[in-house]
């Protein structure tokens, strides 16, 4: 039998959180995997109601990297996540008109970011997509947050040079206010 | 008008297929499959997992399984430091077990510190003081006396315009341990409070990320085995064995370095240490003070894109903890190099206070 103490407490940690452990997912293993995985972190959290920190989503997405790295075959994650960053680029395809600049953009952006190596990518998408700060976000991967700048710093740096090598091969083409802010970057 | 910044760019185009669908009965199925008994206590083996298109629920039960495996702190392994490493470690149990803990109002302690990113210059060491308050009712400081100055970025990918590089980017750092302050003035002396942090979840003291009290490390065990079943019970559940024993020679790490652990504690953590695989004798080596130390070491992920070694130096006559390094590699631990370290100058109980302007305490 639940108590309603408990049951009520997860059901708040639930309502706000579920949401960003499953993008936080699907961002690392694609669509097919991320309800099975925000579902077993969520597993683990009633389980460990008692121990979780007041700031629950960082402990949250680490409870869900640790599942995805301990429990899925690589090769699997992979083929899901393929076929997402796939999805992701697709999306924005067969688009004309006013808004195709903009979308031209936007699947520039993703097409870079399906480039970078998933820890990079990772890096990158717990601020840029899941919120984080960079102290949280240090605790997902366990680092130290000077650690996490270092690496933030270089997945940027690494996003950036496939946003430019992307515009100067024409393989898409950015809008040159995006490309100046590109290079704004370095400076 | 401002340009957008890559990073709100980024946030910008974050895909609608992160958003899940509602699902009104999936918090049910959750509960019901985290309180299934059954789940927890068959040891099953693993099953080939990653198959796409697998419902959630046969995922649910075989991360009972996993969650099972992972809950129950690990007996001891087969594997320890090796022998040199280990001899250093519990000689330095020996000499710290009966060292006097002390007693006062605050546990003070003094360090240098210095950080270099493999991607920036850096100029300059910071000083620091720590005053950690015994009651939760006083306030706890970080004193920063001097700044790391981090200037220019060293291998920008692309040339900049004018041939030199803007001083924007040139801040102020001070990372001490695992935790880090950064400043755009350079000012001093620049006071943080550590037990309201800007940052929520960065309160203090810490390990390894979770919060713990002055009473938590107080009530301690001093017998290595309880004291690992604690600290494995503060890890973010989930972890391999091999990385729930990096964790823990990180946690080790850490509270020898910035934590008012008792004597009996720290003669603990240095065993702890003793019985944790792939830790490795550095020797007699100087410390970045100059000290004379010994030194253990522990390299992690290596096998991963980002690898990292953590150094633990300490006296060899006192086993006091002098000095914590840390590497960090781009290849695995292919290119490790020097990011940080921290130093301890002096540390300890006492009833002075930190000097505080009055507009702050």
């Amino acid at each position: 039998m639940i108590e309603p103490g408990p049951r009520d407490r997860f059901t708040a940690l639930y309502d706000a959180c579920y949401p960003s452990v499953y993008a936080y997912a699907v961002s690392r293993a694609g669509r097919q995997l991320a309800e099975e995985v925000a579902s077993e972190t969520f597993c683990v959290a009633w389980r460990r109601i008692d121990d979780m920190p007041d700031e629950a989503l960082p402990w949250l997405l680490g409870v869900a990297r640790n599942i995805l790295r301990e429990s899925y075959r690589a090769d699997a994650r992979r083929q899901s996540l393929e076929s997402e960053l796939a999805a992701w680029a697709a999306a924005s395809e067969h688009v004309t008109g006013d808004v195709a600049d903009a979308v031209t953009e936007r699947a520039a952006l993703l097409r870079a970011l399906a480039t970078l190596s998933d820890g990079d990518r990772e890096l990158l998408t717990l601020v840029a997509w899941h919120g984080l700060r960079a102290a949280d976000a240090a605790k997902v991967v366990g680092c130290s947050t000077a650690t996490y700048f270092v690496r933030l710093h270089r997945a940027r740096r690494r996003l950036e040079r496939a946003l430019a090598i992307a515009a100067v091969d024409g393989a898409s083409v950015l809008p040159s206010e995006s490309l100046e802010s590109v290079k704004e970057s370095f400076r | 008008m401002k340009k957008p910044d890559l990073m709100e760019m980024l946030a910008d185009v974050r895909p609608a297929s992160l958003t899940p669908e509602d699902d009104p009965r999936r918090l049910d199925r959750i509960i019901a499959a985290a309180a299934r008994p059954s789940v927890v206590a068959e040891p099953v083996p693993r099953p080939g997992r990653g198959r796409p298109g697998w419902g959630w629920g046969a995922g649910v039960a075989a991360a009972g399984l996993a969650a099972a495996a992972i809950l129950v702190p690990g007996a001891v392994g087969d594997r320890s430091a090796e022998p040199a490493a280990r001899g250093l470690l519990l000689a330095a149990a020996e000499q710290t077990v009966n060292a006097p803990t002390g007693a006062g109002r605050y546990w003070h302690s003094r360090g240098v510190n210095s950080a270099s990113p493999t991607d920036r210059t850096s100029d300059g060491l910071c000083r620091d003081e720590t005053w950690v308050a015994r009651s939760p009712k006083d306030p706890s400081w970080w004193i920063v006396h001097s700044w790391t100055r981090l200037g220019d970025v060293k291998d920008a990918l692309l040339p900049p315009e004018k041939g030199v590089w803007s001083s924007e980017q040139a801040h102020f750092t001070c990372v001490r341990g695992r935790r880090a302050v950064d400043s755009t003035d350079g000012a001093t002396p620049y006071l943080q409070r550590l037990d309201a942090f800007a940052e929520p979840g960065s309160s203090w003291p810490n390990v390894d990320g979770r919060v713990v009290s002055l009473a938590e490390i107080d009530a301690l065990p001093t017998d290595p085995e309880s004291l690992k079943e604690v600290l494995i019970q503060w890890q973010v559940p989930g972890v391999s064995d091999e990385r729930r024993d990096e964790i823990l020679f990180e946690q080790a790490a850490e509270m020898l370095l910035e934590l008012p652990a008792p004597s009996g504690v720290r003669a603990a953590l240095f065993r702890l240490m003793a019985d944790l695989p792939d830790v490795r004798s550095l020797g007699g080596v100087r410390d970045p003070l100059g000290r004379d130390a010994v030194g253990v070491a522990r390299r992690s992920s290596c096998d991963q894109e980002f690898g990292g070694e953590l150094q633990v130096l300490f006296d060899k006559d006192t086993g006091r903890l002098l000095s914590v390094k840390r590497l960090d590699g781009e290849r695995g631990c292919a290119d490790l190099r020097p990011i940080s370290w921290s130093a301890v100058q002096e540390s300890g109980w006492t009833d002075e206070s930190p000097k505080v302007p009055a507009d702050r305490s």
